[in-house]
């Protein structure tokens, strides 16, 4: 006999499992070695989280009751999939283009970023699901309680029979560890969760065998082989079932719909998406395993009925049967399939439902209650990652709470095509959306609310019956006596099956007014040019632009791109872009090229209509207008003209007047430098000399004239004779060396060390210990051990200067220096940031020329050698040297090769 | 003689040795360091002579200087300007903007005190009698 | 969208064969539609079956199913075959489009 807690153990192993070959996942996709992790097959293997609990109990369940007619769930998808996957490539093409997140994202992203949309699709996805989720807790507690049953007949009875809340408890939370730890790893869209994808593939692999496996045991294994089988149906009184041709058909239907707009559909088969071409495989092979986890449904559910006592569950069939014949291994089996089914839903819907959540609903709200400041304190990407990890859990809580208030009552079973009701509201507003470039965010609006109004009014509030105040006196006679608004026989349309009834009201009121009001509302620029790129997205060979030369500043960008994407990334995008645009440093020209692509790279993190936002807070609502429409417009109809080389020599043209231009610049700023150059050399050389001339002549003329000097200023004259000749003899030596540096004739000794000693060395040079008491120095130790060629006195000659200069120049009350390192391929990065105000844009390009000094020198003591000579240093060492923007402070970024570079 | 200088000029060492040569000719030294307070310091101070540096913090000396000559209460005052980048398009700019007498460092104490004497020597010669409080209304008119 | 405005008239052989692929495709689910909706026709109150037939409409429907299933993967097979061998061939996808509303 099967003990509850072997099973309870089997299911512990078998969830650690998925564990660890989610982070084996992981780990292949963070070191590059995906390989076979990408394949079609995966993908293929992922979208079968179509198949629920849903599927694997209750299939044979509705087969039990209804007969051949549980077939059209998966029927609608098949037809979808083999031929009609061109609706997905072009979902899917549009997803990655544009860097959809969701299907919330998709809907508001098309009507022009809007974000009325967005939350409407959300709170539509969050009503929709909830419910489905609490199905597939129902349904693994009932499969466990199932099993302790069988386990304790003989024993003692009731006593251990384990607490169906608790277990559903249980696997809640289990459940949202699990997502939490692998769904919220990374923020963007097109980083995908491999982890999550790999272990719900394994998943699908378990369900399939664990179905077909006792479709086996029943058709040849309880029953004498398909001929047999055959008889067996025809005496069964599940093919006495009469099959209702108008529910047959709209049930088709409606699958099909919901196959494309339930959330976590999207999810696995948009968002998730590595490669359009798995769509080929897929188009036949998902098909495939739909066909194989129903072809012995009808067997199962006619077997149960006959062998089974009266009264058996059919939800539960695919379990009670093997147990009814002893078969452990196989019950076990179908029971890890039907937890498989359970969980990987579950983790999908909350990661789909969770990403919604946070980019339609909390981060908006998070930053609207901050308007106020343009520039972002603090970083959004935390602020996502909480919301999403919260959303989870609290998607989680919610399905349990629906799963504990419904009881596991009867009504659960009709959730399954309640939800896909529901969800299938979108469908109007997204199919307009990819093929019809004049439908509007106000049909839009208007059909997704009409739609979800009819729905919860004829079929989901119906659902919790009494409750919900549709007592069947409502029911009957409609609210207050009005029979024409009967729940379930509007408009006196009676004697329809109640889900037709529902499915065809509310689709079709949906889609008349999304018709109409597209029809008779007029988009705005931004929905126009959306609209334009979604329709057609296979044409456009580059993306429509949305954003017009405002009066951007590249750094402000930066600081707000950071915080999204994180610095790195955010670095390295600007860094390329402005090496794109043949620009030096971290900051680009912000042109409506570089606008749009960072909007969409945000927008695969936040969301689109949050993206948009934010830049629109940063350019002051620059957005299109009707003249930049036109010129796009314009712009295109060129395009055609010329060709595609000419394209790329005016490109290059760009490039070059760029440079040029900023050559240019540079020059004249160098000649203006040259030029004074000579006059500041001279002064700092005249002004010791002033103090020497004046002291020494004064000290002469007391010894020749007599006039006697008393001892004290005798003493306070030669000091300054003496001070003044070795700062003389301190600005030769820096000219000396910088000149020995310039000409690359300097020795170096190149051995290896340990970057740690270079910076410890350096620092205690400054006399600063990590807690100093002017300016406070930050590092992280463990990230310091990096073995690297260097010349150690060299190098710590830069890191001296650059702590200097943070000591001299950062003017926070509490300054505050941070000193990160890290490993970049075969460099390595090292970042001196302080929290001061940092270096005015004008000024980052000139600083590391000879005397250039911020502002008033005289207190600065140097004579602005420093920097250069920095720059010289990090030169010859192979390396370079380069202000940072965009640090909230002054920041300095040293990279250097790990290995010596031999000329 | 009890007549007063006024230095501008944020070299400690430089007003040190300075204050020192002038101050033992019988001068009465006042200093100050910071270029964008130097007009009020004239204005208040009354001095005979001012000595002003090119390179100060705040303004510049020869920002200092053309503000100066706007003003008519200013016009003959003595002004000796000082530079340590002595090139001649900064002596050109001087002049343009009225100075009395331009000085390149390192300078000879000698021509140092001697400059200083004749420049308050030749103002008192061409002096039109203008009694301070007259020059305080214009300034404030002017202000 | 207007087509005529921006393929040619007279289409490569090879990219006509594959037009006529994608057709086969998209008519495909149609079929399937019908033909897994005939048991809906057998049985009634008057020949005394149910509606469906019983084991005969599970045969047909899962028989149906399988048939499409596989015409597909031929037909995808086919496809990608087309398509790798006519990687160059522009004819399709490629040309740029303007397509602007008129501000209208």
């Amino acid at each position: 006999m099967l003990s509850f807690n072997v099973l309870v153990l089997a299911c512990l192993c078998y969830a650690s499992f998925l564990f660890v070959v989610a982070f084996w996942a992981e780990q292949r996709a963070k070191r590059g070695r995906l390989g076979w992790l990408k394949s079609p097959w995966i993908y293929t293997l992922s979208l079968s989280i179509y198949c629920t609990a849903w599927t694997f109990y209750g299939a044979v369940g509705y087969a039990a009751r209804s007969g051949l007619e549980f077939a059209t769930i998966y029927m609608g998808p098949t037809m979808v999939m083999i031929g009609w996957w061109w609706i997905l490539r072009k979902l899917v093409h549009i997803g990655r283009s544009q860097r959809i997140t969701s299907i919330a994202d998709l809907i508001s992203s098309r009507y022009g970023k809007s974000t009325v949309l967005g939350v409407l699709v959300t709170v539509l996805a969050v009503i929709g699901t909830t419910p489905y989720i609490a199905l597939q807790l129902q349904s693994v507690a009932l499969s466990f309680a199932v099993f302790s049953q069988a386990g304790n007949e003989g024993v003692t009875g009731a006593a251990t029979l384990p607490d169906l809340n608790v277990t559903a408890l249980w696997v809640a939370a289990g459940l949202s560890l699990f997502a939490i730890l692998f769904g919220t790893r990374n923020l963007d869209a097109n980083e995908r969760h491999h982890g999550v994808v790999t272990a719900i593939a394994l998943e699908a692999i378990v369900k399939f065998i664990g179905l077909l496996a006792v479709g086996v045991f029943v058709v040849w294994g309880i029953g004498g082989g398909m001929a047999d089988m055959l008889a067996r149906i025809d005496a069964s009184p599940v093919s006495q079932v009469d099959l209702d041709g108008t529910r047959f058909i709209t049930l088709t239907l409606l699958s099909g719909a919901a196959f494309l707009t339930l959330p976590r559909m999207f999810q696995v088969l948009v968002v998730e998406n590595a490669d359009e071409d798995h769509l080929f495989t897929a188009g036949w092979a998902f098909p495939l395993y739909m066909f194989g986890m129903s072809l012995f449904v009808i067997p199962i559910a006619v077997v149960g009925l006959n062998v089974l006592p009266e009264g058996s569950n059919p939800d539960m069939f695919v379990l009670t049967l093997p147990l009814n014949y002893d078969q452990h291994a196989l019950a076990t089996l179908s029971f890890l399939g039907g937890f498989s089914s359970a969980t990987s839903m579950v983790i999908v819907a909350a990661i789909a439902l969770s990403t919604m959540v946070s980019n339609h609903i909390v981060v908006p709200l998070w930053l609207s209650s901050r308007k106020d400041s343009a520039t972002y304190s603090g970083d959004i990407r935390a602020v996502v990652l909480l919301a999403r990890r919260v959303s989870i859990a609290v998607v989680l809580a919610l399905g349990y709470f629906y799963f504990r208030l419904s009881g596991g009552s009867e009504a659960l079973a009709a959730i399954g095509l309640i939800s896909f009701t529901g969800l299938a509201q979108v469908l109007p507003a997204m199919l307009g959306g990819i093929f019809w470039r004049g439908a509007t965010r106000t049909g839009a609006i208007m059909g997704l609310c009409l739609g979800f109004t009819v729905w919860a009014y004829t079929m989901f509030l119906p659902s919790f019956g009494a409750a919900a105040g549709f007592s069947t006196q409502v029911l009957d006679n409609g609210p207050w006596g009005i029979t024409q608004l009967r729940p379930q026989a509007l408009f006196g349309i009676t004697g329809v099956d109640p889900v037709v009834h529902a499915v065809v009201w509310s689709l079709a009121l949906n889609s008349a007014v999304f018709i109409l009001g597209s029809l008779m509302s007029f988009p705005r620029p931004v929905e126009r040019l959306q609209g334009a790129q979604f329709v057609n997205v296979f044409d456009h060979s580059g993306p429509a632009r949305g954003w017009s030369l405002g009066r951007v500043e590249a750094e402000d960008l930066l600081v707000m791109a950071q915080r999204i994407i994180g610095s790195a990334e955010a670095q390295s995008l600007f860094q390329n872009e402005a090496k794109a645009q043949g620009k030096k440093g971290y900051l680009p020209d912000p042109t409506p090229a570089f606008m749009d692509g960072l909007e969409r790279k945000l927008a695969g993190s936040v969301g689109a209509a949050t993206a948009h936002a934010m830049l629109g807070q940063i350019t002051d609502g620059a957005a299109v207008s009707v003249e930049d429409l036109m010129a796009v417009a314009n712009e295109t109809a060129q395009m055609l003209e010329h060709s595609n080389q000419l394209e790329a020599q005016s490109n290059e043209l760009a490039r070059t007047a760029r440079k040029l231009r900023e050559a240019n610049e540079k020059l004249t700023e160098i000649s203006i430098q040259k030029d004074a150059f000579l006059s500041q050399i001279s002064h700092e050389l005249r002004t010791p000399m002033t103090s020497i001339r004046a002291f020494s002549e004064i000290l002469r003329d007391a010894g020749t004239s007599g006039t006697k000097l008393d001892e004290a200023s005798l003493a306070r004259f030669s000091g300054v004779i003496h001070d003044e000749a070795q700062r003389l003899t301190r600005l030769l030596d820096a000219l000396l060396d910088l000149s020995v540096l310039e000409s690359g004739q300097v020795f170096l000794t190149w051995e290896r060390h340990d970057l740690h000693d270079v910076i410890e060395h350096a620092i205690e040079a400054t006399g600063q210990g990590l807690d100093g008491a002017d300016l406070q120095i930050k590092r992280d130790l463990s990230s310091e051990h990096i073995i690297l060629d260097t010349d150690a006195d060299r190098l710590a000659q830069v890191f001296i200067n650059l702590i200097s200069n943070a000591r001299k120049y950062c003017q926070a009350e509490t300054p505050v220096l941070h000193i990160k390192t890290r490993r970049q391929g075969l460099n390595i990065q090292i970042d001196f940031i302080d929290n001061g105000q940092g270096i005015p844009e004008q000024k980052q390009s000139v600083i590391f020329e000879k005397f250039s000094r911020l502002g008033d020198e005289a207190k600065a003591g140097g004579a602005g050698l420093g920097l250069a000579i920095c720059s010289e240093i990090a030169h010859n060492l192979g390396g370079s040297i380069s202000y940072l923007p965009a640090q909230g402070g002054a920041g300095f970024r040293i990279d250097l090769p790990q290995t010596r570079q031999l000329p | 003689m009890g007549k007063r200088v006024l230095l501008i000029e944020d070299e400690p060492n430089i007003i040190e040795a300075i204050r020192f040569i002038l101050s033992r000719d019988g001068w009465s030294v006042e200093i100050q360091s910071d270029g964008a307070r130097a007009i009020d310091a004239v204005r208040t101070k009354h001095p005979d002579i001012v000595i002003l540096d090119v390179m100060l913090p705040g303004m510049s000396g020869f920002e200092i200087l053309r503000l100066l000559r706007q003003d008519p209460a200013h016009a003959d005052l003595p002004i000796l300007m000082l530079t340590a980048r002595g090139q001649k398009k900064d002596r050109d700019l001087a002049q343009s903007y009225g100075v009395s007498a331009f000085m390149t460092k390192p300078f000879s104490n000698a021509d140092m005190l001697e400059t200083v004497r004749s420049l308050v020597a030749q103002a008192h010669q061409t002096s039109k009698d203008v009694t301070p409080d007259e020059a305080a209304a214009e300034s404030i008119e002017n202000g | 969208m207007d087509d005529r405005r921006r393929t040619p008239l007279y289409l490569a052989r090879a990219s006509y064969r594959r037009r006529r692929l994608i057709d086969a495709q998209r008519l495909l689910p149609i079929f399937l539609f019908l033909l897994y909706l005939i048991p809906l026709l057998w049985g009634d109150e008057a020949t005394n079956t149910p509606v469906g037939d019983g084991a005969r409409g599970y045969v047909h429907v899962f028989s149906v199913w399988f048939g499409a299933i596989v015409i597909a993967g031929l037909i995808t097979r086919a496809l990608r075959r087309e398509d790798r061998r006519h990687e160059t061939d522009q004819t399709i996808d490629q040309t740029p489009a303007v397509d602007f509303e008129n501000g209208s």
